[in-house]
């Protein structure tokens, strides 16, 4: 699960805090023993004037992001979600001391209020909307005269190459499922676009993905978002899947990153 | 002379051009930790279609963040990267989403 950093030896490795969000609260808060590194650590705050850190102890080792920890590290945020807004920290935020903590927070105090107070009320939804393209492309090709015209050439012909046939038919099928793929993720946001307060196109994952989307979205307009999906979700039954999830943080719209002042490197912000 | 020494060792000059391109491919693929993280975001999509077993996933899992690893070892001081204290770091907001607050799909 985690790995210590230095060569192997006998001493134990350092405690520090891991930090998962920064949320707005004056009173001190506790979450439950979860905190990341499966020691059953409690996630608790870390205040300042109004703001806060939320972290767990831990030994100073370096998280991988696998499944195991960054699920950790979501758990968390999400639990701390149901009564907060949050800004997550990227994966794998190690602090030496609270003290640390209080004085990053301090550093950077209005522009943390400012955002809090951007994305009060609001949660993120994930869609991604994967097809059958093999499915796709044959009844592009019973549909579309041009291809199913090119194609009974091809296989019609005995003597002579079909390699240049072979290509364009290649290059037609490719630009009509683009085509067919941008005809249905416009209107899935046209759709959707009303309920939402913003959206983050990411890159689809793998080749049956089309749409790979991240929503903003007001918390009291949940249902009405639900609805909407559930309503694109049926008109395409059978052509198209589409994968709903959330609420979650709003990973995809904001998160706080650490920068080293020394030397020219950054920490790695690592987008759920 | 001259010419005949370097028509004998053109070949091997020629040669060695080549294997120093190899090896700069290598060591670029070696570097380079974005494909890694592609392949990550793949297995997990698998793992979550049930195209692979919990088994398989963290066997492969593992393999390829002992590669990351190896990249980031190769490529900072990484006990003094990763712990941040007041003198060494400060938090940076980065805000996310489309331009225009929304995706525009091309027409």
């Amino acid at each position: 699960m985690s790995r210590e950093v230095e060569q192997p030896s006998l001493e134990p490795a350092p405690e520090g805090k891991y930090v998962y969000c920064i949320i707005e609260t004056d009173e001190p808060r506790s979450f439950g023993p979860m905190g990341i590194g499966g020691r059953g650590d409690d996630i608790y705050t870390v205040r300042h004037q109004g703001l806060a850190a939320v972290v767990s102890n831990t030994p100073l080792v370096v998280y991988d992001p696998t499944r195991e920890n960054v699920f950790a590290h979501e758990q968390v945020n999400e639990t701390v979600m149901r009564e907060f807004t949050v800004l997550p920290m990227a994966f794998g935020a190690l602090f030496r001391t609270e003290d640390d903590i209080v004085e990053l927070i301090r550093g950077t105090y209005d522009a943390l209020r400012d955002v809090l107070a951007k994305m009060e009320g609001k949660v993120e939804f994930g869609l991604k909307v994967n097809w059958d393209r093999d499915k796709v492309t044959a009844e592009l090709e019973e549909k579309d005269d041009e291809i199913r015209h090119l194609k009974e050439q091809i296989t019609s012909r005995t003597t002579g190459s079909t390699y240049f046939a072979r290509m364009q038919l290649g290059r037609l099928i490719e630009t009509a499922l683009t085509d067919q793929a941008d005809a249905y993720i416009r209107e899935i946001y046209s759709h959707l676009r009303d309920v939402a307060v913003a959206s983050r196109a990411n890159k689809p994952i793998g080749d049956r993905m089309i749409m790979n989307a991240a929503f903003l979205i007001e918390r009291d307009r949940e249902t009405e978002f639900d609805q909407k999906v559930k309503e694109i979700a049926s008109k395409y039954e059978g052509k198209l899947s589409f994968k709903y999830s959330g609420p979650w943080p709003p990973y995809n719209f904001v998160h706080i990153r650490l920068k080293l002042e020394r030397g020219e490197g950054t920490t790695e912000a690592v987008a759920s | 002379m001259f010419l005949i020494d370097d028509l004998l060792l053109a070949p091997v000059n020629g040669f060695k051009f080549i294997l120093g391109q190899i090896q700069k491919m290598a060591d670029q693929e070696l570097n380079d930790d974005t494909v890694i993280k592609e392949q990550l975001l793949e297995l997990t999509m698998r793992r979550e279609l049930d195209e692979i077993s919990d088994e398989e996933f963290q066997e492969r899992e593992a393999e390829l963040f002992a590669r990351l690893r190896a990249i980031k070892l190769r490529q900072l001081d990484l006990m003094h990267e990763v712990v941040h204290t007041k003198d060494s770091s400060s938090f940076v907001i980065e805000m996310g989403g489309d331009e225009g607050e929304f995706y525009e799909p091309r027409e």
